[in-house]
């Protein structure tokens, strides 16, 4: 049996260097005007609507999308430069990050006409945001076996049950769901589910929030109460929600989100240790940035596998496999090299604070998005066991 | 891939089918020498791979480690990676070499070695320790440091100059002496034109990185196809979870050395310079091939333990070449350097330039 799981070089044409200029410069000016922090304190993405916005009004948003929705029909090694230039600078992203990654593609995918002409140009424009409706309290990594129901009544279908950890419930304007619509069969398990676009400020909706290992509201409860929802909420095929769910995960696991979470604190390490290191030192720095740069070529070349038509669902897992691992050392490194300077504990050490927000979040990065264990389940099939 | 790398792969492939098995092997670890498969590799003009390139300087890089790779996922035992840099540099130097083997001096970047004109003859100095292959080789080419620049020559390599032992794979590793060695030819180095004494022990470390890439695609493809064959508690170890994840972890670590090698070749071929990504790769291939080790012995049992069952070929070379031309940390910490001199917010440029 051979070993085929190659990642096929990409160079970057002219054009994605002369956007990533313009993102680049635009994003300086951000930070100069106190949008983007200076000397950031946390990690992940921020939320700003008005940000959003600003994106959607320079075009970086929907970029691979058909103008006739807003889009502006650029590539996918573009869009690559973009998000990773608004990753890199630590910009609030959190608000459209969803819609623009996965909802957006599914619904040009798989919505219909009038599905696509009303969200994907207000996606596009930075000023409607998505979040995810697929894990319950009972599904996690299992999603076949959600429970969360869509009943057809006159006129539309009437939801009810709970989904769990949703980001950003309690900010987006609609959540693309998977919900049951029939009972499983013996031989199909992932068989009976339907994706379909919840607008949240229905009535008989219940947001509430789950705070976090870091004391933050971003995980939500969300309730539906025998919720009404008309017939045009239903995404695609009913009963075909599995399918379209599973390309829906693929656009979650090989962007540069899945290695750059903890990007900052390696910045502001480096620049916190300054070059009077140790060779010891020097090694273990040189160590995450050769892991840095391998993840990068790899995410490049994703995209380019994307922009050619393929599926690149293997590589894709390897990609945040390796890259959630190595967001998980950058505060383990940080704390070994830091927690000893005399003035960790000095009340304004910005640097600690970055550090500590870090480690809070770091369980984190390998269950979001598919866990660990999962991804080396995807990895073996691709291996052939099974 | 090409065409053209695809007859490559098919040519040096079949070389290999036909003349390395198990008893080959061992006769050149007790000290012999290949001479058929030496031969072999000459006359389909696989050493000359790198020295082919036609336009610039590493336009032969592709098809040297198309050859290369393979050769590691052969554990082949032969200096090729050396001989092709040596056939490199004495191409461009105009230099003579017969068919032999050739090893390259210096073997890592930092090592100077120097040279001072005494009339009409030139004098080397210096010494350097881990030359692979030195002792079946009988010529050197040498970068070195004169007061007025650079030079690259050629020396004959004696006896009296070495001192000898093997490396963890059975391989001849020698340390050397050049003080007072007469070059046998030589030539000023033109600046900007073929190497900066740094382009020796790079390209030979970047070509063993491709050979340790090699080796460990074979080791992932043997471990699947032996655990997918041996059977415990009625059914093949494959079954079993923790194998699989043991297993996805062994791939996914070398699909990712893979990348970045495959990544800085491509890219050093594009730029015609060396480019950091080739740190990156020799760095991440030297420091993985621990792991890539542990998983593969621990899916294989107690027979892949043993000197019958040829995984402690790929496994034992992967252990040595780690340390040839730098080791993991030498290449890593090189990175680690840059990325501790700049200012705020430039790192990230750093990083998309590398």
């Amino acid at each position: 049996m051979s070993w085929d799981v190659r990642f096929t070089p990409i160079v970057l044409s002219e054009r994605c260097e002369t956007l990533r200029g313009e993102v680049r410069d635009f994003l300086t000016q951000q930070r100069k005007a106190g949008i983007i922090p200076e000397v950031p304190t946390r990690v992940g993405m921020d939320y700003s609507a008005d940000f959003s916005r600003s994106l959607g009004e320079r075009g970086w948003l929907g970029w691979r999308w058909p103008k006739a929705y807003g889009g502006h029909e650029g590539t996918a090694l573009e869009r690559y430069v973009i998000t990773e230039e608004l990753l890199a600078a630590g910009a609030p992203v959190r608000a459209h990050w969803v819609a623009d990654r996965q909802s957006g593609p599914v619904l040009l995918t798989f919505g219909s006409e009038a599905q696509k002409q009303n969200y994907l140009p207000r996606v596009a424009a930075g000023e409607c945001f998505f979040c995810i409706g697929l894990s319950e309290p009972d599904s996690g990594s299992d999603l076949a076996s959600l429970r969360c129901r869509a009943e057809k009544i006159d006129g539309g279908f009437r939801i009810t049950g709970t989904k769990l950890w949703t980001s950003n419930a309690h900010r987006a304007h609609y959540m693309l769901a998977l919900f049951r619509t029939a009972p499983a069969t013996a031989e199909n398990r992932r068989s009976g589910l339907s994706q379909f676009i919840v607008d949240l400020s229905t009535p008989g909706i219940e947001v509430r929030p789950v705070l976090n290992l870091a004391g933050e509201h971003d995980f939500n409860e969300v309730h539906f109460d025998g919720v009404e929802i008309p017939d045009d909420s239903l995404v695609g095929t009913l009963n075909m929600g599995w399918r379209q769910a599973s390309a829906e995960l693929a656009y979650e696991r090989s962007g540069p989100e899945r290695w750059l979470s903890t990007y900052h604190l390696l910045a502001r390490l480096v620049e916190t240790l300054g070059p009077d290191v140790s060779e010891d030192i020097r090694t273990q720095i040189g160590e995450l940035l050769v892991d840095l740069v391998t993840l990068r070529q790899m995410s490049l070349s994703v995209a380019g596998m994307l922009e050619a038509g393929q599926e690149p669902t293997v590589q894709a897992a390897v990609v945040k496999e390796i890259g959630t691992r190595f967001e998980q050392r950058i505060p383990r490194v940080a704390h070994q090299l830091l927690s000893a300077r005399s003035d960790y504990d000095d009340q304004d050490n910005t640097v600690r604070d970055l550090l500590e927000h870090a480690i809070l979040w770091s369980p984190a990065f390998t269950i979001r998005g598919g866990t660990t264990e999962i991804l080396r389940g995807i990895i073996a099939r691709g291996l052939g066991l099974r | 891939m090409t065409d053209l790398s695809d007859m490559i792969e098919t040519t040096v492939e079949r070389i290999f089918a036909d003349h390395l098995d198990d008893s080959a092997r061992r006769k050149v670890e007790a000290g012999g020498w290949h001479e058929k498969l030496w031969q072999a590799l000459d006359e389909a003009g696989m050493l000359d791979a790198l020295a082919s390139g036609e336009d610039g300087r590493f336009s032969g890089l592709g098809d040297a480690c198309t050859v290369l790779r393979s050769a590691g996922g052969h554990a082949i035992p032969a200096p090729v990676a050396e001989t092709m840099v040596a056939r490199w540099i004495a191409g461009a130097c105009g230099f003579d070499l017969d068919g032999g083997a050739v090893a390259v001096l210096p073997t890592r970047p930092d090592t100077r070695l120097t040279a001072q004109r005494k009339g009409a003859t030139l004098v080397l100095g210096g010494s350097e320790q881990r030359v692979p292959w030195l002792s079946a080789t009988t010529s050197a080419v040498v970068l070195a440091q004169t007061d007025k620049g650079l030079v690259a020559a050629q020396v004959n390599i004696t006896e009296e100059m070495r001192k000898d032992r093997k490396s963890i794979a059975s391989e001849p590793l020698s340390s050397v002496c050049l003080d007072g060695v007469a070059a046998q030819q030589w030539v000023d180095l033109p600046k900007g034109d073929i190497v900066a004494c740094e382009d020796a022990p790079r390209m030979l470390a970047l070509l063993r990185s491709m050979m340790m890439v090699g080796a460990a695609e074979r080791i992932v493809s043997m471990s699947v196809a032996y655990s997918a064959d041996r059977q415990q508690f009625g059914r093949p170890i494959s079954k079993f979870q923790a194998v699989q994840q043991n297993l996805s972890v062994l791939a996914a670590e070398t699909a990712a050395s893979a990348a970045i090698t495959d990544a800085a070749v491509s890219e050093i071929m594009r730029r015609g310079e060396w480019t950091g990504l080739a740190d990156a790769a020799c760095a991440r291939i030297r420091l993985m091939s621990d792991e890539i080790a542990r998983i593969t012995h621990q899916v294989h049992g107690a027979i892949g333990f043993t000197q019958e069952y040829a995984l402690h070929d790929l496994t034992r070379r992967l252990f040595a070449w780690r340390d040839d031309y730098g080791s993991g940390n030498d290449w890593a910490q090189r990175l680690g350097t840059q990325a501790l001199n700049v200012e705020r917010h430039e790192l990230w440029p750093l990083v998309t330039s590398l």
